[in-house]
């Protein structure tokens, strides 16, 4: 009798398993990671008698979460592309909203600018117009430096999301190396412990969001846990550390460096291989860097085009002007690797000479050479003082020895304290030192059809006199021409002394004159004003006029905008896939379950009924006993 | 194919976010009237934009240069009208004083009438421009260009200011050359020296009938001299005021086209713009209404 309670009971523990089991994926039908389970059955192996094989009943083998190796690494792997691509197209996309008010973005305070110089070339001797213009100038200076701000903003927050990147990695590696070890330790029962590996598998997916890491199942179901250039990060009870500090070459770049065994491994966005920090690094070295040199690049150029205007000419008080904007300097680091004692320095020569790099510098023992990073090409550098796209790099002191590296950072660097330093309106050069006049008594209609100047001669207010011996030769005399006689004539000619620059035309009679002499009042001159107007249609940058450049840029932007946003959408597409097919397996359908439920309980009411079938019988046959 | 539960609800919230974060960029694009709202949106557009703003804003500043020059120019244009009235005024009081049959007392109050316009004249030749600066400033002066002296004098140094991007236009005329420099036999006269040695004449009663003749005579070619000096300025500036002109119509011309260009580029086409936002509208109405239809599907609802 005790047979047919056992074969009741055993039917009885297997449908509550299965039933305790459904109701664990019910419960657990919402949590992240979680892979449905299923309880196996076997026979149990039938008792041998006269008649045969008579059947014991049913035996929990074990519980099995349903699960596919390779499509929960493929989840894991995607995690790592899309949350690298998810990151960089977020900043990104705050890059590209910080260019977005075009209208009062710089190249409208350009254009301001340029509109005001307009009106102090109508009016140069009005007060109130040399006000505006000068406001428009810091305007100008403010967007910049207020621009530079928002990268720098950006930066910043980039180097937190760092921060908490490398301390989430630190602390799930800690995690999945202590569910290896319980894992270690359940194993010796022989069954699986599902929910241990579904955590074990969800920690290894956090850490791909992260870093690109790859799993590797060992034979006792604890995982061993490599990044992508193949660094151990959780092998055993051995677990790497990442750790945040300055690059060696740039104190201002924050590096993530893995300590593993006691040495230190520099991680970039390559070696990374994906994840979240991957992306920053990314976002951070080339979308940033570029932005931010090119802003740098276009804040050098227009502020050298302004200050070599105004030293061309004079202001309202006859003074040579004074520079209207502060451009910064770049600035010069040596690695804290370098073995030599060299200091290198570096200045800013021309900025309208200036890319929208910043400089590695090597020595190789023998020679040294500048990498620019805008576009990794290398000049060679022949010997110190050496001038770089108008950066002037010398060495200040010391010497290095093979290996060093240095850095000057040029464009990155300009438009940081970007500002307008000219001390009042009246300071705006707006005239010229010296201006042409023709003589009291030309009979010809020689004339002048352009004089401009060219540099600050110190004879550039001399009198200098063109006294026509004849219609096609004429006599120069003045202090700094060298006083040339009978100079051949032909109109449309240009004669070049002291810093100016003249352009004849006409036919002149014989003892006409032409003299350049001091400007009378520079104060309501406007010759200066109007070729500061003309700045805004130079080629200042890279070939193009400073408004293109700042548009160029602004695409720039938009266009790694894009492409991040495509690629984001490549990638989020291929994780939704992996995540769809993983939970084509994995996921627990509720309807299933209250199907399985109904199946179950069945088959435990029948194990019920068996048992009370059993008791009948055995009553039965007590009474007949009896 | 097994559906998860869990992952069919996040695939159909997914799809309604996606709808709906569709929705809400086409709202923008509706109520700022712009469909370029960052440069992501289109790079080229952006920087196409960039350029024709700056376009806009290079007409406009050649506009307040070319304005400006207008105002000045017809104030110039009107004082060498008044300047050539004014040596007409002296031209007949020269051909009055040579009238044979004058008294000496008759001259002397011609010689008054006279002085009146010589001064007026003077006084036409330092008109200010209205704006800060002279008419016949020359290269730019901060006082009357004209001093009256012993006699009178050019002070400023002599040429023309001038204003514009790509075309220069005067925005001041050289005195010198319109009233100092005038062709004299073979050297040069100023108009006032020749009025003022002319006045000397008419107001010295002691002046033999021959004296007056000669100088009447030379006064009256020295006067058409200065007329024409004048008139041909004032065509030069009538020349200016008309390239101004031109180019004022040019520069409307241009700034009509540029503002379609920059439409074409930044603003919203409302038609389709409602339209996807309309079409965008149903699609995520039919996804909340199946997402709620699937929702109230289940098994357990039949236990």
């Amino acid at each position: 009798m005790s047979d047919l309670l056992n074969v009741g009971a055993s039917a009885l523990r297997a449908a509550y398993s299965q039933m305790r089991t459904t109701g664990h994926n019910i419960s657990n039908v919402n949590t992240p990671g979680y892979s449905r389970q299923e309880v196996q059955l076997a026979t149990a192996e039938g008792t041998f008698s006269g008649g045969g094989f008579v059947g014991r009943g049913v035996v929990v083998e074990t519980v099995v979460r349903r699960y596919d190796a390779h499509l929960t690494a493929e989840v894991a792997s995607g995690l790592a592309m899309s949350s690298a691509d998810t990151v960089r197209a977020g900043q990104l996309e705050r890059l590209d909203r910080a260019f977005a008010d075009t209208e009062n973005g710089i190249g409208a305070g350009l254009d301001d600018l340029t509109s005001a110089m307009a009106d102090v070339v109508n009016r140069p001797a009005d007060p109130s117009a040399r006000t505006v213009a000068a406001n428009r100038a810091n305007m100008l200076a403010e967007r910049f430096s207020g621009m530079r701000d928002r990268l720098e903003d950006i930066h910043a927050q980039v180097d937190l999301r760092m921060g908490e990147g490398v301390n989430k990695v630190n602390e799930t590696l800690k995690q999945l190396a202590a569910v290896n070890e319980q894992i270690a330790k359940s194993s010796g029962s022989g069954q699986p412990s599902n929910d241990l590996l579904d955590r074990r598998d969800v920690l290894v997916e956090d850490v791909n969001k992260q870093m690109k890491a790859t799993a590797y199942v060992n034979y006792d179901n604890t995982v061993s846990l490599f990044s992508a250039s193949g660094q151990a990060l959780v092998v055993g009870k051995s677990i790497a550390n990442f750790s945040l500090s300055a690059d060696t070459l740039d104190p201002r770049r924050l590096t993530v460096s893995l300590n593993t065994s006691g040495r230190s491994i520099a991680m970039e966005s390559d070696s990374l291989g994906g994840g979240e920090l991957a992306g920053l690094i990314r976002f951070r070295d080339e979308d940033l860097a570029a932005a931010s040199g090119r802003l740098g690049q276009l804040a050098a150029a227009v502020g050298a085009a302004y200050n070599a205007q105004q030293a061309l000419g004079r202001d309202a008080t006859g003074a040579v002007g004074a520079p209207m904007f502060d451009i910064g300097d770049p600035r010069a680091f040596g690695s804290t690797l370098n073995t030599g004692n060299a200091v290198l320095g570096a200045t800013l020569i021309d900025g309208t000479q200036v890319s929208s790099g910043d400089y590695e510098i090597n020595f190789d023992g023998t020679n040294w050479s500048a990498t620019r990073s805008s576009d990794d090409s290398v000049v060679p550098i022949a010997g110190f003082p050496a001038t770089i796209d108008g950066i002037q790099i010398s060495l200040t002191s010391g010497a290095a020895v093979a290996g060093d590296k240095f850095l000057v950072r040029a464009a990155s660097e300009f438009a940081n304290d970007f500002s307008m330093v000219l001390s009042s309106p009246s300071r705006l050069a707006t005239g010229l030192a010296a201006a042409p006049q023709l003589g009291a008594t030309n009979a010809g209609d020689a004339g002048v059809s352009a004089f401009q100047v060219t540099s600050n001669d110190a004879n550039l207010t001399a009198a200098v006199s063109i006294q026509f011996t004849s219609p096609t030769t004429f006599n120069v005399t003045g202090t700094g021409t060298g006083n040339p006689t009978g100079v051949a004539y032909t109109p449309g000619m240009t004669l070049n002394y002291n810093g100016w620059q003249m352009t004849l035309k006409g036919t002149p009679a014989t003892n006409d004159t032409i003299s350049v002499s001091a400007t009378q009042n520079p104060a309501v001159d406007n010759r200066n004003a109007r070729a500061m107007v003309g700045i805004a249609d130079r080629l200042l940058v890279g070939g193009q006029r400073a408004v293109d450049a700042y548009g160029d840029l602004t695409a720039d932007v938009g266009i790694r905008t894009q492409s991040a946003q495509s690629s984001l959408a490549l990638s989020s597409r291929t994780l939704e896939d992996a995540q769809a097919a993983r939970s084509e397996i994995s996921g627990v359908n509720l309807d299933e379950e209250a199907a399985r439920l109904l199946q179950y309980q069945q088959a435990y009411q029948a194990a019920a009924k068996l048992i009370a079938t059993a008791q009948t019988v055995f009553d039965t046959l007590l009474q007949a006993a009896a | 194919m097994r559906v998860s539960t869990a992952f069919a609800y996040q695939t159909a919230i997914d799809a309604m976010n996606d709808r709906q974060s569709k929705l809400a960029r086409t709202q923008t694009e509706l109520s700022t009237g712009r469909k370029l709202l960052s440069a992501s949106d289109d790079p080229m557009a952006a920087a196409a934009a960039e350029r024709t703003r700056s376009a806009q804003r290079r007409i406009e500043t050649q506009t307040r240069m070319n304005e400006f020059a207008s105002t000045i120019l017809k104030q110039a244009d009107m004082t060498l009208g008044q300047v050539t009235e004014v040596m007409q005024l002296l031209r007949e009081g020269v051909v009055q004083a040579g009238n044979g049959t004058l008294s000496a007392q008759d001259r002397a109050m011609l010689a008054t009438q006279f002085r009146g316009y010589r001064d007026e004249l003077l006084t036409l030749a330092n008109r200010p421009d209205g704006s800060g600066g002279y008419v016949f400033g020359g290269q730019g002066t901060s006082s009357a260009p004209f001093a009256d002296g012993a006699s009178v004098t050019y002070q400023p140094q002599v040429g023309e200011q001038q204003v514009g991007l790509d075309a220069s236009t005067p925005t001041s005329l050289d005195g010198r050359q319109t009233f100092m420099n005038l062709p004299n036999g073979a050297g040069t006269q100023s108009v006032f020296d020749l009025l003022d040695s002319t006045l000397s004449v008419l107001e010295d009663s002691a002046a033999t009938p021959a004296t007056v003749t000669a100088t009447v005579t030379a006064a009256l070619a020295g006067i058409d001299v200065a007329i024409d000096r004048a008139t041909s300025k004032r065509t030069e500036v009538g020349e200016h005021l008309r390239s101004l002109e031109s180019r004022t119509s040019l520069a409307e011309a241009g700034s009509i086209e540029l503002a379609a260009q920059m439409s074409d580029l930044v603003d919203v086409d409302f038609a389709k713009a409602i339209s996807d936002f309309q079409n965008n509208q149903t699609a995520l109405s039919a996804a909340m209404k199946t997402y709620s239809q699937i929702s109230k599907m289940s098994l357990f609802d039949y236990l």
